[in-house]
C-alpha cells in the first residue's frame, strides 16, 4: 500500500457510511480520476486479510466498509483510540467519547442534544457533565464557547478560532496548510512521516503551554523535517554558534522532548545539537516587535519587486510573507551568529527548483538585514523552500478551468473527463460537465475553456472551445495542447513583445500565421468564388468536419455586412465571427487582376484570414502589415513582379517594421 | 493622451479603420490614439479595462450585448460605431472621429 492508496482509504474510514466518489477524493488527494481507480484495484487484494472492503457503485462512488476494526486499524497504523468512530456506542471511553462529541459539535455542526448523550453512550449524566466541562475547557484555549441551549449543546465563537481547533483537534484537514502540504506531497520529504510529526508538535505545545500561529508550526515543522533528515543521512550540526545564544530552558526543555518522541517512533537519535537548535527555533519565534516589524518592512519589499519583475507573483499572499517572516527571524540570528546549519537538501533543491533557488539568492540577498552577512548556500536552500511552496500552490492556480460538454452532461462527459484528467491534469481543471441543453451565462462564469464532445457548431459562446472525440485520440490530444500552449502564451505575450530583436518577433508572427501551402498564385483569370475556394481549401486541414462551409457561410455574412476591399488591389476576405482551431492567413496573388465586384475591378492581393476562437496572437502584427502594404504600392509590385513567397514574405516583413 | 480600441472579428477592417481616424485626430489636434484588435483579445481588454474606451465595429455587432455586460463589470465605455461612420473614406472616417470624441 503506498501512500496515497492509504490517505485514499483514510479519507473514505473519515467518512463512513456516506459515500465518495472518485472525483472527490482525486480532488481530496489532488490525482486524477483515474489514478484513483489505479488505488481502488490496488487495494482490493489487500482487502480481505486487512477487514475491510471498498464498495463501489458506477456515478454513487465508493464506500468503505470495515469489517475487522482492528486488522484495518492495524493496517492503517492507528494506535486503538485514533479510530473515528462513527457509531457512538463503540465509543467506550472518555477519549473517544469527546473525540465523538466534538466530531458532531465541531465539524459536523449539529447540536448535541444532553438529554440523549447519556444513552447514546450508555454511561451516567454525571460522566457526560464531567466530558462537557472537559471540553469547555479544551474549547476556551482556542476562545471558543461550548453553550447550552434550550438542553443542547453547540460550540459558539469566531470562525476562524474554530477552524484552527478543528485542524489541532482532529489534524486530519491539513490541506490548507500550504507547506505542509508541499512537505507531504513534495518528493524532497516523501520518506518522512510528517502528520506524525505535526501531531508531535502540536501535542507538546500544548503540553508546553506554547502558543503558535499556524505559519509558526508550519516552519518548526519545515526545520523539523530537515532536522529528522540530516540524522537520517547521519549528518551532524555544528553547534558551535549555539552554544553562545541564550537559549530559553523551557524551550529547550519542549524541543527536547519533541525530539525524544520522534526519536521513539523512528527509533533514531538525534545529537544533543539538533535539540539546541529546534529550541532555538521555539525561542526565536518570541523575537522582539521592533526587528519583526523591520524585517517584515525589507520583506515587504523584496516580495513587491519579486512580482514586479514578474518572477513570483506574491501579492497579497499572506501565508507567504507570513511564512518567509517567521522563516527570517531565527535565520537572521543564526547569520549573525555565524551558526552553520547544513541544509541535506542543499544539491536537491539547488536542481530541482527550477531556478528558485538562484532568484532565491539573488531578490534576498539584497535585504537590508542580511546583506551585510555572508550567507550560505544551505541558508539560501532553505528559503528556497518555501519561495517553491508558493510557487506550487500558484501553479496550481492557474490552471485552465475547464467545462466538459457533451449531449447529456452525463455518460460520455465522464468518460471524456477521466480521459482528459489522464493527459491534461497538469494544464486543466476541469470544473464541470454539463448537457448541450444546460448551457448559459452562469453555468460559464469563470469558465476559460470548453471541450466538447458534440459539435457546437454556430452556436456562439463567449469561451473558446475545442471540439473532440470522446475517445480522446492523438489529433484531439494535438487540438487541445495548441490551445492550451495559446492559454499559455497570452499569459507570457507582454515579455515576449518587448523583446529587443524586433525582427525575430516579426518573422515568428509571421510563420505562424502565413505559410508556403496557403500561398497560391493564379496563373489564369478566376472569378471570386474560385479564388475563395481555393483559399478555403488550404484551410481545412486540423479544423472540424464542415468547417470549410462554414467559413464560406461566414464569409459571405461578412460581406454582406461591409465591404473588404481595402483598396483597388488589396481583399482581406474573413468570416463575421472567429471559427477556426488555428488561426491562419492564405493569399491569391492575381497579376492579371481580379473582378472582384462592380466597384472593384482590379484586385490583385486575394488574402483570406480565419482568425481563431482560441486566441490570436500577433494578428494585429498582420494586419497592421496589410494596412501598410495598403500605402506601399512600391511593394506591393514587387511582389506581383517576382511572384514567389519568399519575396512575399520579405516585402510583408518590411511592412509589419511599419 | 487618451486611447481606444476598435473590435471587429480579427482586427483587420479596423486597423485601417483605426489608422485613418487616429490621423484624423492628429490633424484636428486631438491627443487621441487608436488601435484595432479582434473580438477574442478584444474582449479581453474590456476585462482589463485597458482602454479609454471601446468601440464595436458594425459587422460584430452581435457581440456587442455581451462586450457591454462584460464592460459593466469591469468599468470599461462599450459602444457601437454608427455603420456610415465604419467606412474607409473621409466622410466615414471624420464621423468616427466625431464619435470618439465626443463620448471622451
Amino acid at each position: 500500500m503506498n501512500r496515497k492508496e492509504k490517505q485514499l482509504l483514510e479519507q473514505l474510514a473519515g467518512k463512513r457510511s456516506e459515500r465518495m466518489t472518485g472525483y472527490e477524493l482525486a480532488d481530496k488527494l489532488d490525482v486524477s480520476a483515474r489514478s484513483i481507480r489505479n488505488y481502488i484495484r490496488n487495494l482490493e487484494p489487500l482487502s480481505k486479510d486487512h477487514g475491510f472492503r471498498i464498495d463501489s457503485r458506477p456515478s454513487l462512488g465508493y464506500e468503505l466498509i470495515i469489517e475487522d476494526e482492528a486488522k484495518f486499524a492495524a493496517l492503517m497504523g492507528w494506535k486503538k483510540k485514533e479510530v473515528c468512530e462513527a457509531d457512538p456506542a463503540e465509543a467506550d471511553n472518555a477519549d473517544k467519547r469527546r473525540k465523538w462529541m466534538m466530531d458532531q459539535m465541531l465539524l459536523q455542526g449539529e447540536p448535541l442534544v444532553l438529554e440523549d448523550l447519556p444513552e447514546l453512550f450508555f454511561v451516567s449524566e454525571c460522566t457526560i457533565r464531567k466530558d462537557i466541562m472537559v471540553l469547555r475547557e479544551r474549547c476556551s484555549e482556542y476562545g471558543l464557547k461550548i453553550e447550552q441551549y434550550l438542553g443542547k449543546l453547540s460550540i459558539q465563537g469566531p470562525e476562524r478560532a474554530k477552524r484552527t481547533m478543528i485542524r489541532e483537534y482532529f489534524l486530519s484537514d491539513s490541506r490548507a496548510h500550504s507547506l505542509h502540504d508541499y512537505l507531504n506531497f513534495s518528493p524532497l520529504f516523501a520518506d518522512l512521516p510528517i502528520s506524525m510529526m505535526l501531531r508531535v508538535l502540536l501535542e507538546e505545545f500544548r503540553r508546553a503551554g506554547l502558543h503558535f500561529s499556524d505559519v509558526q508550526i508550519q516552519n518548526i515543522l519545515l526545520h523539523l523535517a530537515l532536522s529528522l533528515r540530516r540524522v537520517k543521512e547521519g549528518k551532524v550540526v555544528s553547534d558551535k554558534g549555539l552554544q553562545n545564544l541564550r537559549i530559553a530552558p523551557a524551550a529547550l526543555k519542549t524541543a527536547g522532548r519533541i525530539l525524544e518522541q520522534i526519536s521513539r517512533s523512528l527509533q533514531l537519535s538525534f545529537p544533543e545539537s539538533e535539540i539546541r537548535y529546534l529550541a532555538l527555533h521555539l525561542s526565536g519565534t518570541g523575537q522582539e516587535d521592533e526587528t519583526k516589524t523591520r524585517i517584515e518592512g525589507e520583506l515587504d519589499t523584496i516580495l513587491a519587486i519579486l512580482a514586479e519583475d514578474d518572477v513570483l507573483q506574491t501579492e497579497g499572499d499572506e501565508l507567504l510573507k507570513q511564512a518567509l517572516l517567521e522563516h527570517l527571524l531565527p535565520m537572521i540570528s543564526r547569520i549573525q551568529s555565524q551558526t552553520q546549519l547544513e541544509n541535506p537538501l542543499r544539491e536537491e533543491i539547488r536542481q530541482q527548483a527550477g531556478g528558485m533557488f538562484e532568484i532565491t539568492r539573488k531578490y534576498f540577498s539584497m535585504m537590508p538585514a542580511i546583506r551585510r552577512y555572508s550567507v550560505s548556500d544551505d541558508e539560501w536552500a532553505y528559503l528556497c523552500l518555501h519561495l517553491q511552496a508558493a510557487a506550487e500552490r500558484y501553479k496550481k492556480k492557474e490552471k485552465i478551468q475547464t467545462l466538459i460538454l457533451c449531449a447529456t452532461g452525463y455518460g460520455s462527459s465522464q468518460l471524456l473527463k477521466s480521459r482528459l484528467q489522464k493527459v491534461f491534469s497538469e494544464d486543466i481543471n476541469i470544473v464541470a460537465e454539463a448537457g448541450y441543453l444546460e448551457m448559459n451565462d452562469d453555468a460559464l462564469k469563470n469558465i476559460d475553456l470548453i471541450i466538447s464532445s458534440v459539435n457546437i457548431g454556430s452556436v456562439i459562446f463567449n469561451v473558446p472551445f475545442v471540439q473532440v472525440s470522446i475517445f480522446l485520440g492523438e489529433e484531439d490530444q494535438k487540438k487541445i495542447k495548441a490551445c492550451i500552449d495559446s492559454f499559455h502564451e497570452r499569459k507570457t505575450a507582454v515579455p515576449r513583445l518587448v523583446s529587443p530583436n524586433n525582427r525575430t518577433e516579426n518573422q515568428a508572427v509571421f510563420d505562424a500565421w502565413f505559410d508556403k501551402e496557403r500561398f497560391f498564385l493564379a496563373k489564369e483569370p478566376m472569378s471570386r468564388e474560385q479564388g475563395i475556394d481555393v483559399l478555403v481549401e488550404s484551410m481545412a486541414n486540423g479544423e472540424r468536419n464542415g468547417f470549410d462551409d462554414s467559413l464560406k457561410e461566414q464569409i459571405a455574412i461578412r460581406s454582406q455586412l461591409g465591404c473588404v476591399a481595402f483598396s483597388d488591389t488589396i481583399v482581406v476576405e474573413h468570416p463575421a465571427i472567429p471559427l477556426a482551431e488555428t488561426g491562419r492567413f492564405a493569399l491569391m496573388l492575381l497579376p492579371q487582376k481580379m473582378a472582384w465586384s462592380e466597384e472593384f475591378p482590379g484586385i490583385q492581393f486575394l488574402f483570406l484570414m480565419s482568425p481563431s476562437r482560441l486566441g490570436n496572437q500577433g494578428l494585429e502584427k498582420i494586419t497592421n502589415g496589410i494596412v501598410t502594404l495598403i500605402e506601399r504600392e512600391d511593394l506591393q509590385k514587387q511582389i506581383l513582379a517576382d511572384q514567389t513567397y519568399e519575396t512575399f514574405r520579405r516585402c510583408f516583413l518590411e511592412c509589419m517594421e511599419g | 493622451m487618451k486611447h481606444a480600441l476598435i473590435i471587429c472579428v480579427g482586427g483587420m477592417s479596423s486597423s485601417l479603420i483605426a489608422k485613418k481616424v487616429t490621423d484624423e485626430l492628429k490633424k484636428r489636434g486631438e491627443d487621441i490614439d487608436v488601435t484595432a484588435l479582434g473580438v477574442i483579445e478584444g474582449e479581453q481588454k474590456i476585462k482589463d479595462n485597458a482602454f479609454d474606451l471601446f468601440l464595436v465595429s458594425p459587422q460584430t455587432k452581435m457581440y456587442l450585448k455581451n462586450f457591454q455586460k462584460v464592460g459593466d463589470e469591469s468599468g470599461a465605455k462599450v459602444v457601437p460605431i454608427a455603420p456610415q461612420a465604419y467606412i474607409p473614406v473621409p466622410m466615414g472616417t471624420a464621423k468616427l472621429a466625431d464619435a470618439i470624441v465626443k463620448e471622451l
